[in-house]
């Protein structure tokens, strides 16, 4: 029998995807099926005066919030209608849904939906949304969160070190920009029972959602999830479900809806938009003494994971190393704006982008390598991050940074003196599972078949690999061949509840109870159940972190001279992620979260005009092609974590962590006069101060 | 919506009479239109099958180049690769290769986008747009083609059926800078075509799109280089930075254009003297 873990064993999702028999949730249809569409919100904040529906064709069905057993979606702060009633809060919130035999007599029949609104004067900047006398997005105000936490006395260390940095630094909302949007598909099954298949994240969230919603009790609702077409924390919550849920509920005919991409951009979650002022300092020797930051996450109109993110962002901001003195201060406020919820980094990219400027910066100032200057102040297993959580896993930033050094591309960067290119580099971490007081567990159930094993997991595979990984995982522990694998995942009726797809914990808390199954089939049993819990922080603190996942990354830059543009070339990147059960997953993962982030970094961001997202398409939203993303190059460390199955850690989140970083410190190599401290990088102030500007080369 | 199909020109100018359609080349901006539902005609008339509107013909003073050729046919193309390097530049920096396989530089100038790609060049050089309608052809220089973003000076029954370039001898250059390096929608884009003779400059036109309404040629700045070649290219700058009127939208600030603008030119200015003749 071969041993699997550690070799690049092939996708078991490859073959359907790449011969188009893979099954998304746009692709279900059924005879008498009706088509969906919303009636959504023509502006920002507004109260709705009246919803006329008088002038619907016949066969056109609409559905209020009046229809609705309960209009809230369950969730974190349960602050979300299903579909607006009293008023609006974003451009683009549902209003309501209408169905209708075709999709185009949908599209016709809504709009013949009139609605009337007051105009409310609309809050679109998440600072000027903390200001006392804001206009309310909720009645409460427009604080959704806090955070306060620290160590030491900042304020004092200052005051010894021999050099301090002071920055505000501004990142924009990002999109996730998955190739499949939001889709779901409704009907009746023979049982009477509503069933869901969704683009989702969290099938059993999805049916809670349902639940409650519609009013159905848990044995009337049947959720899962379809073949994902990507979702990178967007597809976690309430995104499309309940629409034409709504509508199989009243008509009894199955339903199916599909956002359009101009939908997607505008009026679906988004990466929080953040402002932070950030101040670090440091002694001759380029120890950081002390680090003070603030940070305002702009959540939009609804909460969604935005108090979450504000804890893990908080969390992250001060980056992967040793600082005794601490002060971290982070705010999440509403808006108008699009609601943010998690991506992929959940809040530590915004942060760090300052922090791990900082490092650089603080280099050159000092005349110390960057690399050595990280390595200087990283964290180390035992030590106590910026927050005071102790780092009781495995840490592998120093033999990263080492490696990293090793790399055929740092030793190239040091070496070239041509002057053409801009260098550098950033470190980071990102933590793995939901966090402390957040139940963190999950169940996995084996069962011996004719002709093999069929393993269920209540969690999804959103094309990031985990139902290859588990397959690995029970191949490797039962000894057979994968092929003899057969995986159900997410699926309300078959599997059990492990909350969601999110927070890179996928393989490693699935892969904990998989291998507890296991034991019991071992022990001889037809059927073995699992269960795995999260560890967690001994530290009292809701939300802190326990094991993290470390990256180092460099990144090589061309400034254009005539457009100031940044063309990043190469980037080369180094991974602790405990042991590497898949090497070509988990380059994949770094590949993709390194495209990713570098959209980030020079050309991506939504822009508000009162409230409307101005980027509506893929025209607009400019995400990197093939001919801007950087030629890249991964390694990782070898490294074991004791709790994780066969040593696996989380990894899937730490690429987009600190590139955005990097690329910012490689151009400010290139152009050292310019003031860098904003996202997409700012190509009129790259210009205004590239050596040869007039432009000549 | 009907979709007809014209077997040649005045087919096409027949059909559109009769049925007030919109003409259809490679619809890669109507189809987009559509789509978006910014554009909803009752009746398209699609112009593939028309012979007349294929072909690029040089002769003794001039190029033609048929309305469909396709920006694939123009980078690939010796003869304009040699004589009008401009043209040939920007067609090799629209869209990505699906685009560039359909779209057509008919369809480019007809669309009347102010970022249209073809356009700075084809004002750079000279060109002169040939129209067929009811009340027979019409020859237009380019520079009178565009009136405002998304209009031209063309009657709905105008078939634009081919492209005349001068063959002035001239050295040109184009540059173009959207917000990645494919697929995107110019930012700003600039076209700059000078006749040369013993490195003094005989005839001098520049042209640029994304920064006034239409895709607009800049005299003054022409004129300024005219009289002194390199030496004038700072002054030129400052000239061209009054002549364009760009704005601030979602794909740049009026001050980036600005900027780079002037550092288009005097890139431009530099690649063309520098070039052996
Ligand atoms: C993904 C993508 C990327 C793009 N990138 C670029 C780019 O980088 N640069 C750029 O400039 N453009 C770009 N475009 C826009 C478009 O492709 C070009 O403008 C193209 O030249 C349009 O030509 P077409 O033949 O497809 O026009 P069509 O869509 O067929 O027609 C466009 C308009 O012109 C009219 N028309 C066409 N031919 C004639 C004729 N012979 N006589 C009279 N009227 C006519 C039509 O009625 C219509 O109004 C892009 C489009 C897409 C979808």
């Amino acid at each position: 029998m071969a041993k699997l873990i550690g070799t690049g064993m092939k996708r078991v999702d490859a073959p359907d995807k790449a011969r188009g028999v893979a099954k998304y949730a746009g692709d279900y249809a059924a005879e008498n099926m009706l088509h969906a569409c919303l009636v959504r919100s023509e502006h920002a904040h507004a109260k709705i005066l009246d919803i006329d529906t008088s002038a619907l064709p016949e066969g056109a069905y609409c559905f209020t919030a009046k229809d609705l057993a309960c209009n809230v979606i369950p969730f974190i702060f349960n602050d979300q209608p299903a579909l607006a009633e009293e008023k609006v809060r974003f451009y683009g919130e549902a209003i309501a849904v209408v169905a209708a035999d075709t999709l185009e007599a949908a599209r016709a029949a809504a709009k013949t939906v009139k609605v009337t609104y007051e105009l409310l004067p609309a809050v679109l900047d998440g600072e000027a949304a903390l200001a006392p006398d804001a206009e309310k997005v909720h009645e409460q105000g427009n604080i959704c969160g806090e955070f306060h936490r620290g160590k030491g006395d900042p304020d004092v260390a200052f005051e010894r070190c021999a050099l301090v940095l002071e920055d505000m630094f501004e990142v924009p909302p990002q999109e996730h920009a998955y190739l499949e949007p939001e889709a779901a598909y409704t009907y009746i099954d023979e049982k009477g029972r509503l069933c869901l298949y969704s683009s989702t994240q969290n099938a059993f969230l999805d049916k809670t959602g349902l639940c409650q919603v519609l009013g159905l009790g848990a044995d009337q609702v049947v959720s899962r999830a379809a073949t994902i077409g990507g979702g990178f924390g967007g597809k976690d919550g309430h995104t499309i479900q309940i629409f034409p849920a709504v509508v199989t509920q009243k008509t009894g005919r199955p339903c199916r809806m599909t956002f359009t991409r101009k939908e997607n951009l505008q009026a679906s979650f988004k990466r929080h938009a953040a402002r932070a002022w950030a101040k670090m300092g440091f002694d001759e020797n380029g120890k950081i003494i002390a680090f003070k930051g603030k940070i305002i996450f702009d959540t939009g109109a609804y909460a969604a994971y935005g108090p979450s993110v504000l804890s893990l962002g908080s969390e992250h901001f001060a980056g992967p190393y040793l600082i005794e003195n601490t002060q971290i201060d982070g705010y999440l406020s509403y808006t108008n704006n699009t609601p943010a919820s998690a991506m992929r980094g959940f809040g530590a990219p915004q942060g760090c982008f300052g922090s791990e400027i900082f490092m650089s910066k603080a280099a050159r100032i000092l005349g110390i390598d960057p690399l050595e200057i990280r390595r200087r102040n990283v964290l180390r297993e035992g030590d106590l991050g910026a927050i005071g959580q102790r780092m009781d896993h495995s840490v592998g930033l120093l033999e990263s940074i080492n490696k990293f050094e090793e790399s055929d591309f740092w030793k190239k960067a040091k070496a070239d003196t041509s002057g053409e290119y801009g260098y550098g580099v950033a470190a980071g971490c990102l933590s793995s599972g939901f966090g402390k007081g957040v139940n963190d567990r999950a169940t996995v159930t084996v069962e011996k078949t004719a002709d093999g094993y069929t393993v269920y997991c209540g969690l999804v595979d959103i094309g990031q690999g985990s139902e290859t990984a588990l397959v690995m995982l029970a191949s490797e522990s039962l000894d057979v061949e994968p092929e003899k694998i057969r995986m159900v995942m997410a699926d309300t009726e078959l599997t059990d509840d492990c909350s969601s797809t999110a927070a890179s914990r996928s393989v490693y808390i699935a892969g904990n109870a998989l291998l507890e199954a296991v034991k019991e089939i071992k022990k001889g049993k037809d059927k073995g159940v699992g269960h795995a819990v999260f560890p967690e922080n001994e530290l009292d603190s809701f939300g802190v972190h326990t094991l993290y996942g470390f990256i180092v990354q460099g990144a090589k830059v061309k400034i254009d001279p005539v457009s100031g543009a940044v063309n990043v070339l190469e980037v080369h990147n180094v991974t602790e992620a405990g042991r590497i059960l898949n090497p070509v997953s988990v380059a994949g993962q770094m590949f993709g979260g390194i495209v990713m982030s570098t959209g980030y970094a020079i050309s991506e961001g939504i822009h508000y005009r009162n409230g409307v997202a101005m980027e509506d398409s893929f025209a607009s939203y400019v995400i990197p092609t093939s001919v801007d993303a950087p030629h890249i190059t991964s390694e990782n460390i070898e490294a074991y974590e004791p709790t994780g199955p066969y040593g696996v850690k989380g990894i899937a989140e730490a690429p987009t962590v600190a590139i955005a970083a990097a690329i910012a410190n490689a151009v400010m190599q290139a152009v050292p006069d310019a003031h860098i401290h904003t996202l997409p990088l700012d190509r009129t102030e790259i210009l205004r101060h590239y050596k040869k500007e007039g432009g000549v080369r | 919506m009907n979709v007809l199909r014209a077997k040649n020109v005045s087919e096409a100018i027949r059909m559109q009479k009769e049925t007030n359609g919109y003409f259809l080349a490679g619809g890669t901006y109507s189809m987009v239109e559509i789509n978006s539902e910014r554009f909803d005609p009752d009746c398209l008339i699609d112009l593939s099958l028309c012979p007349e509107l294929y072909g690029i013909r040089e002769e003794e003073a001039s190029v033609h180049i048929g309305a469909l050729t396709t920006f694939t046919e123009l980078e690939k193309s010796e003869l304009i690769g040699r004589l009008f390097p401009a043209l040939q530049k920007a067609a090799a920096e629209v869209g990505g290769p699906q685009v560039r396989n359909r779209g057509t530089v008919g369809g480019n100038i007809c669309a009347a986008s102010p970022a249209a790609d073809a356009a700075t060049p084809l004002l750079a050089l000279d060109a002169t747009v040939v129209a067929v309608g009811v009340n027979g052809e019409r020859k237009i220089p380019i520079r009178k083609l565009f009136l405002a973003p998304r209009k031209t000076c063309l009657t709905p029954d105008e078939v634009v059926t081919e492209i005349i370039l001068p063959k002035t001898g001239s050295r040109s250059g184009f540059i173009k800078v959207g917000k990645r390096n494919a697929l995107a929608v110019s930012s700003i884009n600039m076209a700059v075509s000078a006749v040369i003779t013993d490195g003094k400059l005989t005839d001098v036109r520049v042209a640029a799109g994304s920064c006034a309404p239409t895709p607009r040629l800049c005299p003054r700045t022409a004129a300024c280089l005219l009289a002194d070649g390199l030496n004038a290219v700072p002054t030129a700058q400052e000239i061209l930075m009054e002549e364009i009127s760009p704005i601030d939208d979602r794909w740049a600030t009026a001050e980036y254009r600005r900027m780079v603008a002037k550092n288009m030119l005097s890139a431009l200015m530099q690649e063309m003297m520098e070039e052996k003749a």
